[in-house]
């Protein structure tokens, strides 16, 4: 199997420029375009362990951010498409790696629906995998960084992929995204991570990505079964807890929290339900991270035995 | 001064038909809509009212007697409101229908 890192520099900068370059991103294929220095850049700090594609493997989504024709070029400005579709319009091209993380993840939230889908970051260890969703800003990819970094298989920070009808979850892993105040969290936590290039004045505030690919079997797509839903909450005031949460609360929360629970219709009720069913679930408020880490492997390891 | 009197017709609550239940034992259950795709969370009285109601149009007399069955003959007095109120937020829901 080859990776991203075996393709040297200035073959990945041509193979980007031209017919793109294929990857392994769970059980999806990817193939990237690019003309931009900053995007190729962040794809060899982020996606270097990444496996390649097959020549002969389906590509799910054929994506590319390019600045390209006379107008956009000397404005500044990027594209990012998925076919024929062009979601963000333009963009400033100093926020183009950003815009490829974004539009990724639109791509598996917008176009893939044989999983039940949550907005969760998704972590695992002992063979037990512990699905966290929350609402942008509740601090859910700061928590899954530092997870991460303290030895925890990140599977996601963004997508849970559920297959109906269990408990299992399946590996989308890609770089973490982190939020202005959070970035600096994370450097202090572990001057060892490896960020890509910081984006400044996006939409969200100044954006960078973690590489998440940190265990061994990163990228294995085997599936592993949930065993606790936590629902994390980031308080600078509040006091730090851990507290059961409900089911039927929990199952309407997270129904809220997917992307097509909806869409899916009553095979999403049972979905839905089957998870519910298998996981415990709790809420977290925490302001610490090594707390709330200590805590959450405590708790994960009693779920694990049961 | 017109002495006639207006009849209002008898109230009927309707559940065209049954959604699903997930009851996990506790004191609220989900109720998921299969004819509008809606999921809800609701008592589990109400729970116990859309099956009384299930495939059919009952007045709030018939209702009460399927009720007082399970009910405690202390809290008698209570089950009439009790079941408007539940079946006033089931419309809203657009779950029932008052016809």
């Amino acid at each position: 199997m080859q990776y991203l890192r075996d393709i040297p520099r200035p073959e990945l900068e041509r193979r980007l420029a031209g017919d793109g370059v294929s990857l392994t991103v769970g059980p999806y294929r990817f193939n990237l375009k690019s003309n931009l220095a900053k995007v190729s850049e962040g794809l060899r700090k982020l996606y270097a362990d990444f496996p390649l594609a097959e020549a002969d493997d389906y590509i799910d989504f054929p994506v590319a951010i390019r600045s390209t024709g006379p107008l956009s070029r000397p404005r500044g400005k990027s594209e990012f498409s998925f076919e024929h579709q062009r979601p963000f319009g333009f963009v400033p091209t100093p926020q183009a790696f950003a815009f490829l993380e974004w539009g990724m993840n639109w791509c598996l939230s917008a176009h893939t629906n044989e999983y039940l889908k949550l907005h969760s970051a998704v972590v695992a260890r002992d063979g037990g995998a512990i699905v966290m969703p929350g609402v942008p800003g509740a601090g859910k990819s700061t928590l899954c960084a530092a997870l991460g970094l303290r030895g925890w298989r990140i599977l996601s920070d963004e997508h849970a992929l559920l297959q109906p009808g269990t408990t299992d979850v399946i590996s989308a892993c890609r770089p973490v995204s982190l939020k202005n105040e959070s970035i600096d969290v994370i450097k202090r936590f572990e001057p060892d991570a490896v960020f890509g290039p910081e984006s400044h004045d996006t939409h969200k505030g100044t954006v960078a990505h973690m590489k998440a690919d940190l265990a061994p079997d990163s990228h294995d797509t085997a599936p592993l079964p949930a065993r606790m839903m936590l629902f994390p909450r980031y308080s600078a005031t509040d006091p730090q807890r851990i507290s059961v949460r409900r089911r039927t609360q929990s199952f309407i929360l997270a129904a809220y929290h997917s992307f097509n629970y909806s869409l899916m219709g009553e095979a999403g009720f049972d979905a839905m339900r089957t998870l519910i069913d298998g996981v415990q679930c709790y809420d977290l408020v925490y302001r610490d991270l090594d707390w709330a880490i200590q805590n959450i492997g405590e708790l994960h390891t009693k779920a694990c035995r049961q | 001064m017109d002495n006639q009197r207006t009849h209002e017709p008898t109230p009927v609550w309707h559940l065209e038909r049954m959604g699903r239940i997930y009851d996990c034992g506790e004191d609220t259950v989900i109720y998921f809509d299969t004819r509008s795709g809606d999921t809800h969370l609701i008592t589990l009285f109400a729970a116990f009212l859309l099956e009384s109601l299930a495939g059919r149009s009952l007045t709030l007399q018939q209702i009460e007697a399927v009720a007082a069955e399970d009910t405690n003959p202390d809290d008698m007095e209570a089950l009439g409101p009790a079941i408007i109120e539940s079946l006033d937020t089931l419309v809203d829901l657009d779950i029932v229908e008052r016809l």
